[in-house]
């Protein structure tokens, strides 16, 4: 993964995310300039930045909500850049979004909020209330499933989203500020739930955040499957040594241009007086 | 910016819009052609927009023929021919005025209502998630409202137009002593099949461009509440003037192909 990576039509093969070049501006004002990189499937990347550099844009471009001003996007190697809205919906089938405020559909309750995908699919009624039943099991809001969202908290509603975007299983999940303006106990209990759907299924996730705790809990820590329940990632970062490989990259947008790309032990060793303000 | 250069940005945005608008028309006819159809939410909407439309359209029906024969009345006893008036009143009612003035309150009650819920699904990024799950907003949220609206606005029409003559009928009755058989006579004899065809294809028209704008305006609404307002405002404004001046195109027309 990386800018130097990433060069030719085709270096999507390979990468469930590639971005090359992609450039995008608002009405003149430039918003990502050239932004190059890839993301190999099953890796996470933790995309950071300040308000307005840039990052949820990026997740809507990868997702074909809006369409660069130049460059090219390939989501699981297949070029979208180009493709029509009919054919676009095919590529998003494939890719779970969890939106910053959960864009519940707030005049459907929990279940069917969380049924939509598989009621659009035309999946058989007594299979659908069974997924249905099992995604918000995973979130643990099987309790929920007759209120509308109105009725229930943010970090309630995020897991929800969480839920919804689970239920297809997708290859691929983006997390837009899932912790966003929630406590400490809550924004835990969903990275908890971001971490286990990770390390259970296997998904390419993008994290989307400001909290750099939250990116570094992404790469500190892993789901154990065995143990059932979350561990430290610790040791050194070998592979072999001691240490879960959680497949963790930090990117940083600043200004609409990549900051900073790599791991993120080398973020903290870099020293430079921006990155340093987001370590504080 | 010089004023020339920004009058050339309105334009281009102005162009941009009714470029925008038509796709958006053309595209909400054309998912009539493919799957998925969503039939729950055409019938769900047929509901709010007819069957929700129903009292204040007849409320307002009633007294519309009930203060036309109030001004026409008073001319026709002048010249001796109270009995016309109910020649007026029907005619009046059918070819005009029961169309425009349902279509005028079915755009202010259901355009804004339209207008505010699209918009307040932009911004609350409801539509971008339908998007993300693969879902078109178009065939989901556009087709269904503008099939029912296009679809009800005649059948709301019919009910003015008869509620307007009912109104009609009882001024005429109480108030130049108009017998029943004279009103009644006179208002179904004036009326031709040209004229029903006139007072019939007429909603369908206002019934589509009421609803594609409302859509039109709920689904590119920016900027929070406040430009979920805005939109619902602009939506009620731009089909109220759109109804009304396509009646005088769409009257032209008609009368000239019925007269052919």
């Amino acid at each position: 993964m990386g800018a130097g990576n990433v060069s030719g039509r085709g270096a999507a093969a390979g990468y469930a995310i590639c971005f090359e070049n992609v450039s995008l501006a608002f009405e003149g004002k430039p918003v990502l300039r050239e932004i190059t990189f890839a993301v190999p499937e099953g890796e996470t990347l933790v995309l950071l930045g300040e308000s307005g550099a840039g990052k949820t844009v990026l997740l809507k471009l990868a997702l074909g909500l809006l369409r660069p001003d130049a460059g090219r996007i390939s989501i699981l190697g297949r070029e979208i850049t180009g493709l029509a809205e009919e054919e676009l919906f095919e590529i998003r089938k494939k890719i779970g979004m969890v939106f910053q405020e959960g864009a519940l559909f707030d005049s459907l309750s929990v279940a069917e909020n969380v049924a939509y995908r598989l009621q659009e699919e035309g999946v058989p009624a007594e299979e659908l209330v069974a997924r249905v039943r099992q995604a918000l099991c995973f979130v643990e809001m099987e309790g929920a499933m007759v209120k509308l969202p109105a009725e229930l908290s943010g970090g309630m509603r995020r897991r929800v989203a969480i839920a919804r975007a689970l239920i297809s299983k997708p290859p691929i999940l983006f997390y837009d500020s899932p912790t966003a303006g929630l406590d400490p106990v809550t924004s835990e209990t969903i990275l908890s739930l971001v971490l286990r759907l990770r390390d259970l299924e296997g998904a390419t996730s993008v994290l989307v955040t400001q909290r750099l705790q939250d990116g570094f809990a992404v790469a500190n820590y892993y789901f154990d499957r065995e143990a059932n329940r979350l561990r430290r990632a610790t040791g050194p970062t070998n592979g072999a040594g001691g240490r879960h490989d959680t497949r963790t990259i930090f990117m940083m947008l600043r200004d609409g241009e990549i900051f900073f790309e790599g791991a993120p032990e080398e973020m903290a060793r870099r020293g430079d007086p921006y990155l340093e303000q987001f370590l504080r | 910016m010089g004023a020339l250069s920004l009058l050339s940005e309105i334009l281009k945005r102005r162009v941009l819009a009714v470029q925008n608008y038509t796709l958006l028309s053309a595209r909400s006819v054309r998912n009539l052609a493919g799957h998925p159809r969503y039939l729950y939410d055409t019938m769900a909407q047929m509901d709010i927009i007819g069957v929700g439309s129903l009292p204040i359209v007849i409320l307002t029906g009633f007294f519309i023929g009930a203060v036309l024969v109030l001004q026409t009345a008073a001319q026709f006893m002048a010249f001796g021919e109270a009995a016309l008036t109910g020649d007026i009143v029907a005619l009046s009612l059918v070819r005009e005025i029961g169309p425009v003035i349902t279509a005028l309150l079915v755009a202010g009650r259901n355009a804004s209502g339209i207008a505010s819920e699209l918009g307040s699904m932009v911004v609350t990024e409801q539509v971008d998630a339908m998007r993300a799950m693969g879902t078109d907003p178009t065939r989901k949220l556009v087709t269904p409202r503008v099939v029912a609206t296009t679809s009800m606005l005649p059948l709301l029409t019919i009910v003015a137009d008869f509620v307007g003559l009912v109104g009609g009928f009882i001024v005429a009755f109480f108030e130049i002593h108009l017998s029943p058989v004279q009103f009644w006579t006179r208002a179904v004899g004036a009326l031709e099949f040209k004229d029903l065809v006139q007072g019939l294809a007429k909603p369908f028209l206002f019934g589509f461009i009421v609803s594609s704008v409302g859509c039109y305006y709920g689904l590119t609404t920016r900027g929070g509440t406040q430009g979920v307002g805005r939109s619902t405002t602009e939506a009620v404004v731009t089909s109220s003037v759109l109804v009304l001046v396509s009646d005088f195109f769409v009257t032209k027309f008609l009368l000239w192909a019925l007269e052919m």
